[in-house]
């Protein structure tokens, strides 16, 4: 099994509700959420849980873990704050807290997923354009890859996209 | 065939008194040879005539797919060597668990159908039954070794411990190889072919090295070898042979099919094969992107690819652009192939000799060509910078599919 985030490009209006709940469920001075405007559309990022993630690679420390169901955790009493995993995402999901001087990254809300309730981000969304879906392999659940999305060959991302449909122009007369 | 005859059959079937069992009573029902084989025609049990001579191996001669004339569920055909013509029907429908066969058929097949019916109903009641025992060791299993890829367990000794239920000396160092099918289409047919090729690996891996751990994940086998750390290092060789062989042996039982393999680095300590597992598909995925099929790519011989994978695909075009556009453009208006040129010299290592021979250009005419390179890129083809530059330019192009 495998948790991920889907984003409906078609309905993010860009409001950054996800930002702001993610900065409150937290308690931190900066989201791990982050909404990017491209051409047409927001990109709505975190951590994109990956199958291979580069951040588990790297880091000296065996501060992160990969759960059953697909969610990387890090573990905060392990990191030195070396930035290894800051440089190495492709997706610039790990970010650096200068307060604590360790390494913060997005666990999909874990306590709250352990207890059946969607992360802050999702439950914020007034459009609802950003869910949690679970992966099975086997469904096509959405495009993988969007423009404005860093390259997702290597590190294959979970986060599952509705791509931006056309738009059609009513003139007002 | 009467009805006693198949309340035998069911009657073997649900006392699980195993699959030569149900050869031997279709052998006795048939008057012929029976043959139970699983998916990749490997043969579980069978039911031979004393006074047959056959030698059979450990699989039944026969090509995958098969050449044969389909009589409703059932399949008409000869082995390979020797030519034995054969009445067969598969177990199973969805999931399939294997063939039965019937040889040494005449032209009377038909009055064979029922007892081969009934024979494999039988049969898979027996398989469904030791698959789903398989299949719960094989669920547990991958969940304690993705416990280890995923550095879910605290520290070494939970590992070692864990690891002693299961039979399993994890204090010893493991090297670790990941595999995955070449070819990524016809997701139905690709199930099928990935469950024999798993079979397959099992059954071979089991007698190659039977102190190697197999698991698998999504789609990718994962095989934890334990070597011995020697003064020079990890002996490689050991690891190359053997995914050579098993290479071999998925090519010829599976049609042709090919696998790919990414290696990790060697860590000692069993707690960090974590790190050992992402660096191999990192290997593979290389491997992948350079559209490499049937290659062994080892984490640490991946040279300057490893500092190149990463890098954005605009990075990479604007790289390929600078070094090689000026070739490619001249290649574009004059219709010459000079790019692929400078490509077989630089994988011929400079050896212009050997270059021109995989051309089939004479020796002059590469020169010719390697001084026009030169010419519309203005460098020198002999310092090792120019070299190292286009061999990366040339990867890079290969990366970005062109």
């Amino acid at each position: 099994m495998q948790l991920g985030f889907f984003l409906d490009l078609n309905r993010c209006t860009g409001c950054r509700a996800c930002e702001a709940a993610c900065r409150n469920w937290k308690g931190m001075g900066f989201s791990l959420r982050q909404v990017y405007p491209e051409t047409g559309y927001y990109l709505s990022l975190a951590c994109n849980h990956c199958e291979n993630p580069e951040c588990f690679r790297v880091c000296p420390e065996r501060t992160y873990n990969k759960r059953r169901d697909g969610i990387i955790l890090h573990n905060s009493g392990r990191c030195t704050g070396c930035n290894r995993c800051v440089r190495a995402c492709p997706f610039a999901a790990p970010r650096y807290n200068p307060a604590t001087g360790k390494v913060e990254k997005c666990d999909l809300c874990v306590e709250r997923i352990d207890n059946g309730v969607v992360p802050a981000c999702v439950e914020a969304c007034p459009v609802k354009a950003l869910q949690v879906l679970e992966l099975d392999g086997k469904k096509d659940l959405g495009a993988k890859w969007v423009a404005g999305l860093a390259n997702i060959h290597l590190t294959r991302p979970t986060i599952r996209f509705k791509p931006p449909a056309a738009r059609e122009r009513h003139l007002l007369l | 065939m009467d009805q006693q005859k198949w309340c035998q059959f069911m009657e073997i079937a649900a006392e699980g008194r195993g699959l030569t069992q149900v050869a031997r009573l279709l052998g006795e029902v048939s008057g012929l040879p029976a043959v139970v084989c699983d998916l990749t025609l490997r043969l579980l049990a069978f039911q031979l005539p004393a006074e047959s001579n056959y030698n059979f191996g450990d699989y039944l001669p026969l090509d995958l797919p098969f050449q044969a004339e389909r009589q409703g569920e059932f399949y008409l055909g000869e082995l390979k060597e020797p030519a034995i013509p054969y009445f067969m029907v598969p177990i199973g429908r969805e999931p399939r668990y294997g063939y039965l066969f019937l040889l040494e058929i005449g032209a009377d097949w038909q009055v064979y159908q029922e007892p081969l019916r009934a024979a494999a109903l039988a049969a898979m009641v027996e398989m469904s039954r030791s698959r789903m025992a398989q299949e719960t060791e094989r669920h547990y299993r991958n969940e304690f070794i993705q416990d280890i890829l995923y550095n879910n367990l605290p520290n070494r000794d939970a590992v070692v411990n864990r690891g002693r239920l299961w039979g399993w000396d994890l204090t010893r160092p493991h090297l670790l190889v990941v595999m995955e099918l070449d070819g990524r289409n016809n997701q139905g047919c690709r199930k099928t072919v990935w469950e024999q090729w798993h079979q397959l690996l099992r059954f071979h891996l089991g007698r190659q090295a039977p102190e190697a751990i197999l698991a698998d994940r999504s789609d990718q086998l994962i095989i934890l070898i334990p070597l011995r750390l020697t003064e020079t290092g990890i002996n490689k060789s050991i690891i190359i042979n053997l995914v050579k062989s098993l290479q071999k042996i998925t090519t010829s039982h599976l049609a042709g099919t090919t696998f790919s393999a990414g290696v990790g680095r060697f860590y000692e300590n069993v707690a960090d094969l974590y790190r050992a597992y992402q660096e191999a598909k990192v290997a593979l995925e290389v491997s992948r992107l350079l559209r490499r099929r049937a290659a062994l790519t080892f984490f640490d011989e991946l040279g300057v690819l490893r500092l190149i994978f990463n890098q954005g695909e605009q990075e990479l075009e604007d790289y390929y652009e600078e070094t090689l556009g000026p070739v490619v453009k001249y290649d574009t208006e004059h219709n010459t192939n000079l790019v692929e040129t400078l490509a077989v010299f630089l994988f011929a290592s400079g050896d212009h000799n050997r270059a021109a021979e995989n051309m089939f250009i004479h020796v002059n005419t590469l020169r010719y060509r390697l001084k026009k390179i030169e010419e519309i890129l203005s460098q020198d083809l002999r310092q090792l910078e120019v070299l190292v530059n286009l061999y990366t330019a040339l990867q890079v192009k290969v990366m970005l599919g062109r």
